[in-house]
């Protein structure tokens, strides 16, 4: 159901262009058979051609290289096209927030969520968004989500975490989800092992006075 | 209320920069320097103590849902003053396709 996410860091092996291309399309096209109206009625099949996941992909190639302008450009149009590929308004929120364009991010990642309801990268770029205007609570729902819809996906346990960490002052929430991450991630797992350790012994002693 | 504090904590944490990286006496031996240099980190470390005991109480305000620039800043600040505690950013992916 999910379309493959990939972070810059984890990207170091490329099969043939054609392949990707091919993935993409099928990609799109699982998307697209979920797409759900806004009155819970499921939509019919979107018009999404290899046209369009090339689109797509040429606009996350933009993006890899940090041609962002470029990336924009390609996603704006692409989404005028066929306005229902929910991870093109993903990478659109992506960028609108790499601009400082919080409301427009915003925008781009919910009308990903009317189209997929169920993009765990939609809730997760939502939840940091919102922890960022301090809407700590619809952070917190938009990670848990996204645990709901998939409890493997480490980065929502991450930043759920840090949520309970540093905004929520819930040590024990903090700890248990940086333990899930852990479980769930091999990266870094020496330093959020420590920062568990930090929160253990903080977890004793009473809060800085005001 | 919060920019003050801010502002308070920025001033201890400055007098701690100030003095860490004031200008050390000429003429001195490899060994009086050392030694010169471990009393300046000794005068310098209250200083930024107090820094970071105050930054920590203007990003504690979070629990009272007081999450204002000034917050930010003071948290920003103790990313550098207290890493293991506050250097936390939130992991997203960098593109989707």
């Amino acid at each position: 159901m999910f379309n493959k996410s990939i972070s810059a860091q984890s990207c170091t092996a490329h099969p043939s262009r054609k392949l990707i291309l091919l993935i993409g399309f099928f990609s799109l096209l699982l998307s697209a058979c979920s797409v759900t109206q806004e009155d819970g009625q499921p939509a019919a099949i979107s018009n999404i051609t290899p046209a369009h996941a090339e689109a797509l992909a040429d606009a996350v190639s933009s993006m890899k290289s940090g041609d962002f302008k470029n990336a924009q450009s390609l996603l704006l149009d692409l989404i005028n096209k066929q306005p229902n590929i929910a991870n093109a308004h993903v990478n659109l929120g992506i960028i609108f927030i790499k601009n400082k364009s919080f409301d427009e991010a915003e925008n781009s990642l919910n009308r990903a969520l009317q189209i997929e309801p169920k993009n765990i990268y939609a809730l997760n770029q939502l939840g940091f968004l919102y922890r960022r205007q301090g809407n700590f609570p619809k952070a917190k729902a938009s990670y848990e989500k996204a645990i709901d819809i998939n409890s493997d996906y480490a980065y929502a346990h991450l930043n759920l975490g840090i949520l309970y960490d540093l905004y929520l002052y819930d040590l024990e929430n903090a700890i248990e989800q940086y333990k899930m991450y852990i479980e769930l991630s091999k990266d870094d797992t020496k330093q959020i092992e420590k920062w568990i350790f930090e929160l253990e012994k903080r977890r004793k002693k009473p809060l800085a006075q005001k | 209320m919060t920019a003050a504090t801010y502002y308070i904590a920025e001033i201890y944490n400055d007098f701690a920069g100030s003095l860490l990286k004031s200008q050390r006496p000429k003429k001195l031996s490899e060994d009086e320097l050392d030694q010169y240099n471990v009393l300046i980190e000794e005068q310098a470390f209250p200083f930024e103590e107090k820094a970071i005991d105050i930054h920590t109480a203007n990003a504690e305000r979070v629990k009272d849902n007081v999450y204002d620039e000034w917050v930010k800043l003071s948290i920003a600040a103790l990313s550098k003053l207290n890493p293991i505690r506050f250097a936390k950013t939130e992991k997203r992916e960098l593109y989707v396709q």
